[in-house]
């Protein structure tokens, strides 16, 4: 191949390079969870005779999310949330969540802050703009019962943050 | 050949996902819940007169009891401290919980025997309990006595 050709090959690499790819895509960072949670016979409402305390809080900070590399401070974005099916949870036993702080960072959170059903399909839970950093995280468990029985109950919440 | 290769690889690389997801995992431990109380500290069964070729006498006393259980096919099971005297037979029978089974009026000793089985996950107050006391003319003259019963709850 000549030089002129090569040249003009690379250049039409690059500048196809340049507008191939799209603006930086947004990240999300999750950590903690809640696993700590252990229901005894202390639970019983009453006496024998009784039923177990159907609803559990986690602690208000149980988990805390990031959400980072946006274009700007007015790059907005929203976040939803599932519950990931399996066969180790309790039909009767449904997840909620809240956001209990807003993080910190440039931009804004909205939404978010009241407790709501974490079903198996998707769903909008908080939008915000900008980079926002530690935006707290609560989870209730709720229809806890004696018909679940004893055993270990297991559930993923999967979050994903959309570039709106 | 070989830049027209790059070229289409640098393009898909350009197509990256927009978002991200993260997992957060729930997780809690459901401990085998066994609890039990009666309704009463103690009951008394009061012997009367009996005629030499009547029919033994039984007498009989009631109270409740209160079961709360996560377990899966258990049972009730009741035993006394102390026999009770020659001639006298004293006997148990529960109002078994939703979905359990009872087994009627049973004869008590110092083993535990099963007065109610196939009990699934319960929380159930009040459930009736009597006590029968059947006493024979061979008792003779009883004295006042006592004994404790013992009522456990047992998971499969």
């Amino acid at each position: 191949m000549r030089k002129t050709q090569y040249n003009w090959l690379l250049a039409l690499i690059l500048i196809a390079a340049v507008h191939a790819l799209p603006a930086h895509a947004i990240d999300m960072y999750v950590s903690g969870g809640w696993t700590t949670l252990t229901i005894t016979a202390s639970d019983l409402v009453g006496e024998a005779g009784s039923g177990l305390v159907s609803t559990y809080d986690s602690d208000p900070a149980t988990a805390a999310l990031d959400v980072a590399n946006t274009s700007s401070s007015s790059d907005a974005w929203r976040i939803e949330v599932r519950r990931s099916e399996s066969a180790s949870w309790s039909d009767s036993c449904r997840v909620l969540i809240r956001r209990t702080s807003d993080g910190s960072g440039a931009g804004f959170v909205s939404g978010g802050t009241i407790y709501q059903e974490v079903g198996l399909i998707g769903a909008a839970f908080f939008d915000g703009s900008g980079d926002r950093l530690g935006i707290n995280l609560q989870v209730r468990i709720d229809g806890v019962s004696v018909s679940d029985g004893p055993s270990m109950y297991s559930s993923d919440l999967v979050l994903t943050v959309v570039d709106l | 050949m070989l830049a027209a290769a790059t070229f289409l690889v640098v393009l898909s690389a350009g197509c990256a996902l927009a978002g991200s997801s993260a997992t957060l995992t729930i997780h809690y431990e459901a401990t085998p819940i066994s609890e039990i109380a009666l309704g009463d500290d103690y009951i008394n069964l009061q012997v009367g007169s009996s005629v030499s070729g009547d029919e033994p006498t039984t007498y009989t006393a009631s109270t409740t009891y209160d079961l709360t259980t996560n377990g899966f096919d258990g049972k009730l099971s009741g035993s006394i401290g102390d026999d009770v005297a020659g001639g006298l037979s004293l006997s148990a029978e529960l109002t078994p919980p939703e979905g359990a089974v009872g087994c009627g009026e049973v004869v008590l000793g110092r083993s535990p025997v099963d007065l109610i089985t196939g009990i699934a996950p319960t929380a159930a107050g009040g459930l009736g309990l009597t006590f029968r006391l059947t006493a024979g003319v061979e008792a003779g003259l009883v004295e006042p006595s006592h004994t404790l019963f013992t009522l456990t709850v047992t998971d499969r």
